[in-house]
């Protein structure tokens, strides 16, 4: 169980996020919005290490995960997409894969691309490669990992309505039970495929605001 | 060949490895000013073991990449919470703080009638070890080129490698790198490390070559110079530093006309050449676009 208590984050004294309180279980499916400025992307940047909260505890399973830098963080299975798509430019997809620390097993990997349909883009480079693919493969790199927690923040930036439906299913359809997802998204239609529930950071309120299944959240304080 | 072109090309390839530890710098991102402290060191161990203790070539060149991949460590460790131009600027004190120390030092030795040992500002002299073996300089330009061939072949292997990978991701996206659950301080530490083992590597064959080394030899301009080559030379592939040593000293110093004037020409043609090739002539987008198009052709 990945939480986050009493969050709260200010940069040169503006505040950013007030008393923002969440609690992810393993296997749900939960989507942040919020309008420019609420916080959203510091949230997830606060959730896995990029950035240490003003006040407040994260913790994992209980232990205290304050003050760890980002890396510890992923090792401990709390995973992230970037907003725009973030691969290594001088490694083709089959190093993007093997890259990262518990990149799983080459079978598993195999496995993995090819029911993904990314085994024909295995040995060219990102600039060789059309956006949606790349937004793919961004993903796949996360889901190697079996995540305790994975943050996609706007995965589907640049993706066309129709690549949207297909892209929403094939991160359904691969994600591990026991993964928690918490997704950054302004298009409704993605998070209706792929969420159960919605929360809402707001400007003028402190702490988050629940959506449809408040039982899985833990409310603002 | 003759002896004049037989000991450039040997400077081509003794600078070379300098060069080369520059580059595994550059790969993780950091800008070293003080390579060159790496190559005095190796130099200076390697003088102490042969000339003065008698000791075998092997063990004098295993303990200067030793010594200089040591004091690269010891550097790293020191500052590597610095990044960017902080690191560059210690380095440079680094070295700097070495060639002062090594001007200080006299302990003048007397060794069969020469004057050998470390003399502050008069050097290291009568480093030995190529007379005694009867090396001709086209017999050390063969094992100066075995042994950088040797180095590229390695570091070509060591390309393909997770490590590599993850080392060059570190110096390109330290962020991606760290969300991937890589430690970008545990890779540069290890690079610098590295690369402080080709510096000191390389020195020690300068030393055996040259017979006579003096502390003003590994100034800050030798350090510059090492950098440039990697950067005008490109970070895609270890054949880039090569390239940037071999405009330098092969070109321009060789070419008698210019060779006065080899500091002014090469500033120059480094300025034209990052405004033509900024990120160098082998970047890793064009070694990368090479490689695609190899691969196209195999499949």
């Amino acid at each position: 169980m990945f939480e986050l208590n009493r969050i709260t984050k200010s940069f040169d004294g503006v505040r950013v996020l007030q008393d923002v309180s969440l609690v992810l279980r393993p296997g749900d499916r939960v989507g942040l919005t919020g309008g420019n400025g609420t916080g959203k992307s510091t949230l997830i940047n606060i959730a896995t290490g990029f950035l240490e909260p003003s006040s407040g505890q994260i913790t994992l399973d209980g232990q205290p995960l304050n003050g760890l830098p980002p890396w510890k963080f992923s090792r401990l299975g709390i995973r992230r997409s970037f907003q725009t798509a973030r691969l290594i430019p001088t490694a083709t997809v089959r190093d993007q894969f093997r890259i990262g620390n518990a990149a799983g097993n080459l079978h598993r990997r195999r496995a993995l691309i090819e029911k993904c349909g990314l085994s024909e883009f295995l040995d060219l480079f990102p600039f060789e490669v059309p956006l949606p693919v790349l937004r793919k493969v961004e993903v796949v790199r996360a889901l190697l990992a079996d995540p305790a927690v994975m943050f996609l923040d706007e995965p589907s930036a640049g993706l066309s309505p129709t690549e949207l439906t297909s892209f929403a299913h094939f991160i359904s359809e691969n994600l591990h039970d026991k993964t928690a997802l918490m997704i950054v998204e302004h298009r409704r239609d993605l998070m209706r495929l792929l969420v159960e529930n919605i929360v809402t950071l707001d400007r003028d309120e402190p702490g988050i605001r629940v959506g449809s299944m408040p039982m899985k959240v833990v409310g603002s304080a | 060949m003759s002896l004049y072109v037989a000991s450039t090309l040997t400077n081509v390839a003794l600078i070379s490895f300098l060069a080369l530890s520059a580059y595994l710098v550059l790969v993780v991102g950091e800008v070293s000013f003080g390579q060159q402290a790496f190559f005095g060191i190796g130099a200076y161990v390697t003088a102490t073991v042969t000339a003065i203790f008698g000791g075998h070539v092997v063990v004098a060149l295993l303990l200067s990449t030793i010594a200089g991949g040591l004091a690269a460590l010891l550097l790293a460790a020191l500052v590597i919470r610095l990044s960017g131009l902080y690191f560059a600027i210690a380095s440079l004190c680094f070295a700097e703080l070495l060639r002062l120390t090594l001007l200080r030092i006299r302990i003048p030795l007397e060794i069969d009638g020469r004057t050998t040992g470390m003399d502050g500002p008069e050097g290291f002299s009568n480093i030995r070890w190529i007379f005694e073996n009867n090396f001709e300089v086209t017999d050390f330009l063969i094992l100066t080129v075995l042994c950088l061939a040797a180095l590229l072949v390695l570091l070509f292997f060591f390309e393909r490698t997770t490590i590599m990978l993850r080392a060059r991701l570190v110096g390109k996206d330290a962020i991606l790198a760290q969300s991937l659950g890589i430690r970008p301080a545990q890779y540069r530490l290890a690079f610098i490390g590295l690369s402080g083992m080709v510096a000191g590597f390389g020195g020690a064959l300068f030393a055996l070559f040259n017979t006579h080394i003096e502390p003003q030899m590994f100034g800050v301009m030798l350090g510059v110079h090492a950098l440039a080559y990697s950067i005008i030379g490109g970070l895609g592939a270890p054949l880039g530093p090569l390239i940037g040593v071999g405009i330098d000293i092969g070109l321009l110093e060789s070419i008698r006309a210019l060779s006065e004037y080899r500091m002014i020409a090469f500033g120059g043609l480094v300025a034209v050449l990052l405004i033509l090739f900024p990120q160098g002539l082998l970047s890793p987008r064009v070694v990368n676009q090479l490689r695609a198009r190899i691969w196209r052709r195999r499949v």
